[in-house]
């Protein structure tokens, strides 16, 4: 489905200039100082009360991506309203959306899947381990806003153990091959998500939590008890939240907040400059 | 007994017997004399410092000639460690109060310096301009008064170290290093002496930031590869609570045209009363559907962990 534009504006679509593998701006440490998460290699697991702020960060590293020339978005968000804003980019760059529709979001994966040996076949041909940015391979980001309505709401039973096992393929072997996952979910608990899932997640983002064992579920057993408590962040201050990434302590940071108007504005840009749909094959450096 | 023992040092304050020669004892084991350690350090440095001195000298010298010589090189140097193993306690305090010294000094010396060339009221008048430049620009204002917690958190730092945190049997403080001035409060550098580790002070925080007058403290490890290198972050102001705005969009062009959204119909009928109560819900919908999952293949003990929240995590 392409936009259409009745007159062509005057100006010349610019293509972004940003790397999937350039570190991404999400906000503020306690100290005041800029906080980077590095994407292409890492998984994330972004978890918490319910208005905490998950899909606001993951709003930023979705605007962070869709400026990138080499992202390819796969989204699924049953809600609607957050990760569907981004439907018309996401399809003007070759990517997909996914609704609250398990059935489309299991052929998704599969075909996910498919990518996945590919690649793998295409590092193994090279004699090589990972993809780098030299490559110049597309990476396929894979986005999930409510990752629990997939694994424990809709469908069958059949359906969900289907969609948690495709899910747990991407996070095991996504990494290496340039597909990262990034799951927001409200309580991670084994009911919802199974550990051996949920143990996959490199980063994890634990946004405020009623209960200390619920922050523990999130950042791993022990930390509440260290002082790193996602029950104590404030209520008043939602978007903060405990990350643990590189370095593996958690460190408190704030998300920064993209404004829907500004999340219109990347949209109409994303989609502009992509207005014509045709993607242009990157040719992976032989 | 031992209980009693320790006891006594409070309660019979005036009795003559009891009071016990344990505690003494101790006071004097911990009393830590700098004068008795210059003295060790002396004839160690001499009887480093003082062959090694006379070796060299035997290739211009006679033998004979390079003992004294010798023995003075090592006299010279044991007493220069000496002493400075000596007046420890007042380098160490010099070193607390350095940041005030030489302010004070430079302040002084300025003063003294513009008396001579012009006079002193004129001083005066630009010594109060001066104050009054800082104290009227906000951003100098901001970062002078940092600077001043900087020097004040110094010395509350002294007195937890001193106060509640444990030492070793010595009494030997942590060494404080410098103080700087980060976006929400102070950060200190701190060399940790042996007796005290970052666990150990992780549990004091909150005393710590009481003491320091901040909201919260926290401590982290300085480098990897050291752990008696610490820094204390001292938070009295947040940073969290404000709104963070995203860069994302600053660059964008702003004649993008916008992208026609689809428009879908609508929904007018947005009240619970506006869907009809009816029998035949889709039986895919159901929520009870959850619990009347059939117990399949595998799991049927491993459903009630779940139930106990302290299990769920496993
Ligand atoms: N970083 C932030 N800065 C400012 N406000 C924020 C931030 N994060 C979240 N908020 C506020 O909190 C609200 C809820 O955030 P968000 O929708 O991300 O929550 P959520 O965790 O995704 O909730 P749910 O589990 O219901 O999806 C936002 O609409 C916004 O008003
Ligand atoms: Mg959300």
């Amino acid at each position: 489905m392409h936009a259409a534009f009745p007159d062509p504006p005057v100006t010349i679509p610019v293509a972004p200039s940003m790397s999937m593998f350039d570190p991404v701006f999400i906000g503020i440490d306690e100290f005041g100082n800029p906080a980077y998460l590095d994407l292409v290699y890492h998984n994330l697991l972004d978890a918490g009360e319910p208005g905490g702020g998950k899909s606001v960060l993951i709003q930023n590293l979705v605007g962070h991506a869709f400026l990138c020339h080499d992202f390819t978005p796969v989204l699924l968000d049953p809600k609607w309203v957050e990760l569907g804003m981004w439907m018309e980019a996401a399809e003007a760059t070759g990517g997909v959306f996914v609704g609250p529709d398990i059935d489309k979001g299991l052929r998704v994966l599969r075909r996910l899947q498919k990518v996945m040996d590919r690649r793998y076949s295409w590092l193994v041909a090279h004699g090589r381990r990972k993809f780098l940015p030299s490559d110049l391979i597309k990476v396929i980001a894979i986005f999930i806003d409510e990752l629990a309505y997939y694994t424990a709401t809709t469908g069958t039973p059949e359906q969900q153990k289907e969609f948690i096992a495709l899910v747990r393929d991407l996070v095991a072997r996504g990494r290496a091959c340039a597909m990262p996952v990034i799951a927001a979910t409200q309580r991670p608990s084994v009911d919802i998500i199974p550990t051996s899932l949920r143990d996959l997640f490199g980063y994890r983002a634990a946004f405020r939590c009623t209960t200390p064992n619920s922050s523990d579920i999130i950042l791993g057993h022990g930390w509440a008890s260290a002082g790193f408590n996602a029950q104590a962040i404030s209520p008043t201050t939602p978007g903060v939240f405990y990350l643990i990434a590189e370095g593996g302590i958690p460190h408190l940071v704030k998300a920064a907040y993209l404004t829907d108007a500004q999340i219109h504005q990347l949209v109409d840009y994303v989609t502009w400059i992509r207005r014509n749909g045709d993607q242009v094959p990157v040719p992976l450096a032989a | 007994m031992s209980k009693r023992t320790f006891g006594t040092r409070h309660t019979n304050r005036g009795g003559i017997g009891r009071r016990g020669s344990s505690v003494t004892m101790i006071q004097t084991n911990v009393q830590y004399s700098y004068l008795r350690t210059a003295k060790i350090t002396f004839y160690v440095v001499m009887a480093i410092v003082g062959p090694f001195a006379a070796v060299i000298s035997t290739h211009y010298l006679h033998p004979l000639a390079a003992v004294p010589l010798g023995l003075v090189a090592g006299t010279i140097a044991g007493g220069l460690i000496a002493c400075i193993i000596a007046i420890w306690p007042v380098l160490r305090a010099i070193w607390w109060w350095l940041p005030e010294i030489t302010l004070a000094m430079l302040l002084i010396g300025g003063w003294v310096y513009l008396q001579d060339q012009i006079n002193p009221i004129l001083t005066g008048v630009i010594y109060a301009s001066i104050i009054a430049t800082i104290g009227l620009i906000p951003a100098l204002r901001r970062y002078t008064l940092a600077l001043l917690w900087c020097l004040i958190v110094r010395h509350r730092l002294r007195t937890c170290f001193n106060t509640f945190l444990p030492t070793d049997r010595h009494g030997h403080l942590p060494f404080i290093g410098l103080a700087k001035p980060i976006p929400v409060g102070e950060r200190v550098r701190v060399w940790l002496r042996p007796g005290l580790s970052l666990e150990q002070l992780e549990t004091q925080l909150g005393k710590i930031a009481v003491a320091c007058w901040a909201t919260s403290v926290t401590v982290t490890k300085a480098r990897t590869s050291n752990s008696a290198a610490i820094y204390l972050d001292i938070k009295r102001r947040d940073v969290l609570g404000g709104l963070v705005g995203s860069p994302l969009t600053e660059d964008l062009p702003t004649d993008v045209p916008a992208i026609t959204r689809p428009v879908a119909t609508v929904p007018a009928q947005l009240d619970l009363a506006d869907v009809p109560d009816t029998h035949d819900t889709e039986p895919t919908e159901r929520p009870a559907k959850k619990n009347g999952r059939p117990p399949a293949v595998t799991g049927t003990p491993a459903k009630t962990a779940t139930d106990n929240p302290d299990l769920d995590w496993i």
